[in-house]
């Protein structure tokens, strides 16, 4: 394993501002680049619009040494668009006829209180590299993502340290091209608090965000209930 | 008693469609109404992750295309079926597109389900689940992974019955339709 020069962040989030998802993989970047690796950032979403625009995104990975792709988990696996992505770089590499072999790293995370919901996520980043004969250098998993929601992780106080760890030592290992340490997994997927006051919190915060939003219906509507259950459910509610 | 296939093949591959009529002709066979649906031939926008179908308007994806629909169609089925090519062990990004738009029909709220956080189901009834994967050729870690997906998502999606297989291009026709039978067997339609 050679120590990478050169590193792609993939950002996976359909969000508008990059969503946990860029906090994380902006910070690993940030530390990577200051191991004095050249860094560059492309938002999936953005990319896969037009030819173009997709060029963009596969031109570098033809050359890079070390990518990292970081994504929210929907629906318990990668974005639609995320996986678009790495099928057209599966395609790409297929028909290049010396492709390089750069390393591959993801860090996942969802918005349930437990980690381990990332795993099918990440055997799927793993299926990736091994199919795309890429370098397979592990994957974080991070639960209760909306604790970070967006922004600079060095911003958000003592309640993401253990995640600035994980990252810390995820970027001193990656930048000498050696694998993310168990270490590093362990703290990332470190619960920021007990899952029971998680659903508690987030249960309370959805209702806030309803009351400032909604525009009229109720937050357990079932608008598409077939019409014959339409009356019974009328029922319940009177 | 109705059945939805949700088919994930990539524009101008037809590998999936003798799966998708061999899973229509075991249904029909049973009295079931079928109907297939070609992902690669709607337009869904990928989902925003705004989450506006959870508070804006609950359990309504605003997004202009077909989403909306999709959705719709799961609610009002029996059966709903993933038919797709395996693609890294799990969803193609055809039948992912429509799937990450199906959070329209749980509820924000978290619960606790057996030690783990889920969201709680929206409406009194979903339709019994199935997925239908395809390999080109036998590989046992792949089916692995698309089984693990699977058993995901049947915590999310509240079916009363689920079933999955995966079929690979060296199957005998037979054999194929054999797996498919006790798929659906499995997922609860007597045949």
């Amino acid at each position: 394993m050679s120590a990478p020069k050169t590193a792609l962040l993939l950002n996976g989030s359909p969000k508008p501002d990059g969503g946990t998802s860029l906090s994380l993989g902006s910070y690993l970047l940030e530390r990577l680049e200051e191991k004095g690796l050249t860094t560059q950032k492309i938002r999936i979403n953005s990319a896969l619009v037009t030819p173009e625009t997709t060029y963009k995104l596969l031109e570098p990975v033809k050359t890079v040494d070390l990518i990292i792709l970081a994504f929210p988990l929907y629906v318990d696996s990668l974005p639609a668009q995320t996986t678009r992505a790495l099928q057209l770089i599966a395609r790409q590499r297929a028909l290049q006829p010396n492709p390089t072999k750069p390393q591959f790293a993801a860090i996942a995370n969802c918005g349930y209180a437990e980690a381990g919901n990332n795993r099918v996520a990440l055997m799927i980043c793993q299926r990736f590299a091994k199919e795309t004969a890429m370098e397979w250098m592990g994957g974080l998993a991070l639960g209760m993502g909306e604790m970070i929601a967006g922004g600079r992780l060095q911003q958000k106080g003592g309640l993401v340290r253990h995640v600035i760890q994980a990252l810390d030592l995820c970027a001193e290992r990656l930048a000498q091209g050696l694998p993310i340490p168990q270490e590093s997994v362990e703290l990332m997927a470190r619960p920021f608090m007990p899952a029971w006051f998680y659903r508690m919190l987030g249960n309370r915060l959805w209702m806030q965000r309803y009351g400032r939003e909604n525009q009229g219906d109720k937050i357990d509507a079932r608008p598409y209930l077939p019409e014959n259950e339409t009356s019974s459910q009328d029922d319940d509610n009177s | 008693m109705k059945a939805v296939i949700f088919d994930g093949s990539e524009k101008d591959s037809d590998v999936l469609s003798p799966l998708s009529q061999e899973i229509c002709d075991a249904l029909q066979q049973a009295n079931w109404l079928t109907q297939s649906v070609p992902l690669c031939e709607k337009t869904i926008s990928p989902c925003c992750g705004a989450l506006s179908c959870w508070v804006r308007s609950p359990g309504r994806c605003l997004m202009p295309g077909d989403a909306q629909d999709m959705a719709i169609l799961e609610v009002h089925n029996d059966l709903m079926v993933f038919l797709t090519p395996i693609v890294f062990g799990g969803y193609s990004a055809e039948l992912k597109k429509m799937v990450d738009h199906l959070i329209q029909n749980v509820s924000p709220y978290f619960m606790n389900i057996r030690g783990e956080t889920r969201r709680k189901a929206r409406y009194p009834f979903y339709p019994r689940f199935m997925a239908v994967g395809y390999l080109p050729t036998p590989d046992l870690e792949s089916e692995q992974i698309f089984e693990a997906l699977f058993q995901r998502n049947t915590l999310n999606f509240y079916p009363s019955q689920s079933a999955s297989c995966v079929i690979n291009g060296y199957e005998m026709p037979q054999a194929v339709q054999n797996k498919i039978r006790s798929c659906l067997n499995r997922a609860g339609v007597a045949l």
